[in-house]
């Protein structure tokens, strides 16, 4: 449409000079302090000192505001920067895949937004950064670029409401482990120190055992309400649109992102059911990709909370390459005898803690027995979650660690995969097998009969050679 | 070997110090149990156990993967495509230097593997056969 119109070298808005003069500023406190602290000078110094810094900070940073300027001609996108040698960087317009916005707590006072032009091979950061743009000129460079903002297209989406983020957050992954903790301080604690034992473990500590119990409640409580509005603000107004070959994925709450996504580079998914998620039928699903290893853990999310009978249709819709024929229920399991295996370690793990525990606390015996018997419960459920299924194109590999966790991979993207097996499980011909993506998950069945493990094995090497 | 030396002698030096400290207090017996133990971690851990884990070392780079088998106790294959390979070093340390061996260790986009214990000339023809057919470039 409007291929052959340009735009001239244009300012950002003016926010772009506090953001700079922010920065700044930022670099500054630090020389700062040591001329303060090593000077000992007095407060009136200090402040004299501040206001000469935040001058100089506004100053340069108007500088550097008059000083950057992008326009589009010659079918390039070209941003220039710095007041003594300015940076200059082109991007032809072809090369250009997407403009992620940004709306950082500066960004949303002054109504602007940041531009992130992300090219093929680039981080999330993008190779030109535009930190302030007016919504109208921000549009005006969608338009010309040729990238019409996804929100505006009309594309059918995916949006975390108000009731289920509320959800998603109080059955956070962190508060499966945290609750019980709780839950067995207030109504063991009571029990375990109300005898002689109590009585004199009470004498010995510095504070009373109640006040200990107080405390550690308090900062188990605190530890929640921070992880439930972590999630809030992480993924408040979560909303998922599938735009062509790309994902664009908005959420914040004090930080308003828009992530992109090339589908490409979506190697796996990992539907999560928590502890907390699964009775009811929930569960979160991640992504796995190439080249974000080393993002945080909600810039991986694609859906933060699911019914998980909805996940192959949002699959179909969203990442197609990743969807299932028939659901992922159908999968193949390790045989029963292997039931034994599954159960016997994570017992015997519990079994120690317990013995140390009642090496501690020997009132606390009976906590060995309890301990290896959920342990014990445990390693079966797991032996009861844990499955596999390929189907040519995907690798589906179900295990349980207190959380089911089902790894969809696409068997072309695949990294590596192996089977490993122990002295005993060769003796009773039984083999693990393990496969890796690219964002460094590996999913792993554990006790399958060796020889559907080897046969895995070798159905996974053949569409090697077809690329 | 020297690896499983390295961490393994420390342990046996640890268990005849116990033993010492032991004398004057227990019963002898336990004492002696200790130091017996001594030379049996240092004969498992620190030369048979090697020695098994080097025996067993295979590996195999083929045209379009590199197939590895290990372990001694715990039998570990794992097939890497070709296609995966992001690069390939070899390494040398100054311990490995004494037996003029070389490692090739191959980096993926999921992690790294490593075939120890390689000639100097191995090392590098390995390395190179890798890199070259490795060198189509990933779709990612």
């Amino acid at each position: 449409m409007s291929s052959d119109a340009g735009i001239a070298p244009r300012r950002l808005h003016v926010a772009e000079a506090f953001l700079a003069a922010l920065d700044n500023l930022r670099e500054m406190v630090l020389g700062a302090l040591v001329v303060l602290i090593a000077g000992g000078q007095s407060l009136g110094f200090g402040l004299v000192l501040g206001l000469i810094g935040l001058g100089i900070g506004l100053v340069a940073g108007y500088l550097r505001w008059s000083h950057t300027s992008y326009w589009v001609s010659g079918r390039a996108l070209h941003f220039r920067t710095g007041v003594l040698s300015p940076d200059d960087t082109s991007i032809p317009v072809g090369r250009i895949q997407a403009i992620d916005s940004i709306q950082g707590p500066i960004q949303r006072v002054f109504g602007v937004q940041a531009l992130h032009v992300q090219t093929a091979g680039g981080g999330s950061e993008g190779e030109i950064v535009l930190r302030a743009v007016a919504d109208d000129e921000a549009r005006r460079l969608r338009s010309v670029v040729g990238l019409p903002d996804p929100v505006e297209l009309g594309l059918p989406e995916w949006r975390l409401r108000a009731g289920p983020l509320l959800v998603a957050a109080l059955t956070g992954p962190q508060l499966g482990v945290l609750l019980p903790l709780v839950g067995a301080l207030a109504a063991g604690g009571d029990n375990l120190l109300s005898d002689d034992q109590g009585e004199r473990l009470l004498d010995e500590l510095p504070d009373d055992a109640g006040g200990i119990a107080v405390l550690v409640a308090v900062a188990a409580g605190a530890t929640l309400l921070l992880s439930v509005l972590g999630a809030i603000v992480a993924f408040a107004g979560f909303t998922l649109v599938r735009d062509g070959d790309r994902l664009r994925i908005r959420r914040g709450l004090l930080q308003r992102r828009t992530a992109s996504l090339p589908l490409a580079r979506v190697h796996a998914v990992d539907v999560v059911e928590g502890v907390l998620r699964r009775p009811f039928g929930l569960a979160s699903v991640r992504i796995e990709t190439a080249g974000y290893r080393k993002e945080r853990a909600a810039a991986q999310t694609l859906l933060p909370l699911v019914r998980t009978r909805d996940v192959p249709r949002l699959l179909a819709e969203l990442l197609p390459a990743l969807a299932l024929d028939g659901g992922p229920e159908q999968l193949r399991r390790p045989p029963s005898r292997a039931r034994r295996r599954y159960a016997l370690a994570p017992a015997l793990a519990a079994a120690l803690l317990g013995i140390a525990l009642a090496v501690a606390l020997p009132r606390a015996w009976p906590a060995i027995p309890a301990l290896a018997l959920a342990g014990a419960s445990e390693g079966l459920l797991r032996h009861r979650a844990a499955g596999w299924r390929d189907d040519g194109r995907h690798l589906v590999i179900r295990s349980r660690l207190l959380a089911r966790r089902t790894l969809i991979a696409r068997v072309d993207r695949l990294q590596e995969h192996g089977t490993s097996a122990s002295l005993l499980q060769r003796r009773a011909r039984l083999a693990d097998f393990q496969a890796a993506v690219g964002s460094g998950r590996t999913g792993r069945v554990r006790h399958l009969e060796a020889d559907a493990a080897r046969s895995l094995f070798e159905r996974l090497r053949l569409p090697a050679p077809s690329r | 070997m020297l690896n499983g030396l390295a961490w393994s002698a420390p342990l046996a030096i640890g268990l005849l110090v116990a033993a010492g400290a032991l004398t004057d207090t227990d019963p002898p017996a336990l004492a002696w149990l200790l130091r017996a133990a001594a030379p049996a971690v240092v004969g498992v851990a620190g030369v048979a156990l090697p020695l098994l884990r080097w025996r067993t070392w295979r590996y195999e780079i083929r045209e379009h993967e590199i197939d590895l088998l290990h372990g001694a106790l715990r039998v570990r294959r794992t097939l890497i495509p070709m296609t995966r390979v992001q690069h390939v070093e070899s390494e040398r340390t100054v311990l490995s230097d004494l037996f003029d061996l070389r490692s090739v260790t191959v980096h993926t986009a999921a992690g790294e593997h490593k075939i120890p214990a390689l000639t100097e000339g191995g090392a590098a023809a390995m390395r190179d056969r890798i890199a070259l057919l490795a060198r189509e470039p990933d779709v990612v």
